[in-house]
């Protein structure tokens, strides 16, 4: 099995269908929530254990290879079956007669248990079962029918029949969607799942499921073995996607929602609670910054926003529950990236420092050994000023405190741009809520001499909303069902959920 | 054939019902070839044929066992011409059988909604 393809998709799901026995799972869902996808990706990472027949009533042979590649090639190579026109004509032998096996082959089948479909086909002959007058479109694009006569539930026998061939093999059998299916047959959708419920799943060890457009709850959730809900929740002025698990019957749920993005016609689920305290954020240039731009020291963030507007304030917003190393890692990268190429950085930190740790955690974020054009200004009482790269600074007045000519001074020398990294909680914890007034003098300053400010904020600052109106970027990080997402606020853009491969960190759109 | 007037006069105007003594009227025809040919949905065509039939608008002329141990009736449309007229303010179904024998004038009752 590909792990890759397993790490897309919640391993509860792919562990509750290769648990022992047959399983029934209802994917479900509203137009466009991906039910479609993850109900063929689940085909593709099962493919190796189980033998698959996908049965596909709304969707189109072209639209479906257009939105999976992997799946015309897979039909060609005759490993997955559809039903649908195109599959009817190819599946279905016109006189309505099945190849007879070998004689000493049928001796030996085992076969499937029938009862439910026999059943149902019995009263659909009786004309005991219908659904209210519904005009149903079957016509054929070229004007031909193929009719096999005896098969009532034509595309039903065929999922019994494959699972039959399969036995004592597992097959997995996907009805996309089960309300499409009854609605061509007219009959309730309830029925065509008790159906295959009891003679597949239950008595067949059939791995079956039900794709539904039915989002409510209904007794089809408790006749089935796991549900799962397919959404869209809104954050902010965007969607994301989510899976939700509401049960796989016999299995651990050890997480019952997932954030997750379509990426290149599959799903891919969002990794959550991160183990960032290792990471290291790469900073190599994949294609140069626009003029007037700064780098961030992180490529993942250049790339996104182009890195910091020169002449200008950036506003980093930090929600809660986004992890400190992650933070951490990101001033350190700037403060890295500056000093690298021989610039200045002005610091008052969002968060306390030990300033003896301060050399060799900028060496291990990439900086370097010699820390000419750091200056961290500090307001605590107790401060080892012994570090050339510590100011201390009085803590009664702001704007004494970001004098422009004492900066200037401890500038002097340095490459341009200048950066000032400002943590705004910290500030306001020392010179009150009323910063902003203050603030904007060191902001100007920094923007006529054609430098950048770095200000980071979070939900908990008094002052994020006015200092917005004068960032020209404004980003929000935020702690998203335990995965870290981040959008931009201006300008707007999709969410991006932070991914970490190999120790490689990305930023994948939520799309 | 004995039926009421109501049912007739309902199936003659029923989309499906019409469908369906379209389809047999020059052919006999299983419900599964007449659900695929018109579109009604398998359930609904076994429905509305039992109706068909139990009037004497449809009646099955053979049935044929397949391989799979299913019988499988063909049904032939029975009429040759219905015809709605208005007459004396009330209006009347005329039906008039394929054996050219007997015609049939069925009142429509008015709904009460």
């Amino acid at each position: 099995m590909n792990k890759k393809s397993l790490g897309t998709i919640p391993c509860e799901i792919i562990d509750f269908l290769l648990s022992p026995g047959g399983h029934s799972l209802l994917i479900k869902g509203e137009a466009g929530t991906g039910k479609t996808t993850l109900a063929l990706q689940l085909i593709e990472v099962l493919s190796d254990q189980q033998p698959e027949y996908y049965l596909s009533t709304r969707v189109s042979d072209v639209a479906l290879y257009n939105q999976f590649p992997w799946l015309k090639e897979r039909v060609r190579n005759n490993q997955l079956l559809r039903a649908g026109m195109a599959f009817m004509r190819r599946s279905w032998i016109k006189e309505g007669e099945r190849k007879v096996k070998p004689t000493e082959d049928v001796e030996n089948e085992v076969e499937v248990d029938r009862r439910e479909l026999n059943r149902l086909e019995g009263q659909i002959e009786a004309g005991e079962l219908g659904l209210e007058d519904e005009d149903s479109s079957s016509m054929h694009l070229d004007g031909s029918i193929v009719v096999e006569l005896g098969s009532l539930l034509p595309e039903l026998e065929m999922a019994y029949d494959i699972v039959e061939s399969n036995l004592p093999k597992m097959t997995l059998v996907v009805l996309d969607s089960v309300e499409a299916l009854a609605e061509n047959y007219g009959i309730p959708s309830n029925r065509i799942v008790n159906a295959l419920q009891k003679d597949l799943v239950e008595k067949a060890g059939t791995n079956i499921i039900f794709v539904m457009e039915t989002v409510e709850r209904s007794h089809l959730d408790y006749l089935g073995d796991g549900v799962i809900n397919l959404r869209n929740i809104v954050l902010g002025d965007h969607r994301v996607r989510t899976i939700d698990i509401e049960k796989l019957r016999g299995s651990v749920i050890r997480n019952w929602r997932y954030l997750f993005t379509l990426d290149g016609g599959r799903v891919r689920v969002m990794d959550r609670n991160l183990d960032l305290s290792t990471i290291k954020l790469d900073r190599s240039d994949k294609g140069g910054l626009a003029k007037g731009r700064s780098s961030f020291g992180w490529s993942e963030l250049d790339r996104l926003f182009g890195g910091a507007p020169l002449g200008s304030l950036t506003l980093l917003e930090v929600g809660a529950g986004v992890p400190m190393d992650l933070l951490e890692r990101m001033e350190l990268a700037l403060v890295s990236e500056q000093l690298n190429h021989g610039r200045c950085v002005i610091w008052y930190p969002q968060r306390t420092l030990d300033h003896r740790e301060i050399p060799s955690i900028i060496a291990q974020a990439g900086g370097p050994s010699a820390l000419n054009g750091l200056h961290i200004l500090d307001a605590s009482d107790i401060v080892d000023e012994t570090n050339s790269f510590v100011k201390k600074v009085e803590g009664e007045n702001l704007a004494n405190d970001l004098r422009w000519d004492s900066l200037k001074f401890l500038m002097k020398g340095a490459k341009e741009p200048c950066a000032s990294i400002i943590g705004l909680d910290a500030l306001e914890s020392v010179y009150g809520t009323n910063v902003v007034p203050k603030l904007l003098q060191h902001i100007d300053a920094m923007r006529r001499g054609g430098h950048f400010v770095l200000i980071e904020g979070t939900d908990g600052s008094e002052n994020i909303e006015s200092l917005s109106h004068q960032a020209r970027l404004h980003i929000r990080l935020e702690n998203v069902n335990g995965s870290v997402v981040l959008h931009g606020i201006k300008p707007s853009t999709v969410y991006h959920c932070l991914e970490v491969e190999d120790g490689v960190t990305r930023w994948v759109p939520m799309l | 054939m004995e039926s009421g007037p109501r049912p007739i006069s309902d199936l003659v105007a029923d989309e499906y019902a019409g469908r369906i003594l379209s389809c047999t009227f020059s052919e006999a025809r299983c419900v599964q070839e007449i659900s695929a040919l018109t579109g009604i949905p398998i359930a609904m065509a076994y429905r509305r044929m039992a109706v068909l039939e139990s009037a004497g608008l449809v009646k099955c002329l053979r049935i044929e066992d397949t391989s799979k141990g299913r019988r499988i009736k063909y049904y032939l449309c029975q009429v040759e011409m219905v015809q709605l007229t208005f007459r004396n303010g009330h209006f009347e179904v005329e039906i008039e059988w394929k054996d050219q024998i007997s015609k049939k004038h069925i009142p429509v009752m008015t709904r009460q909604r």
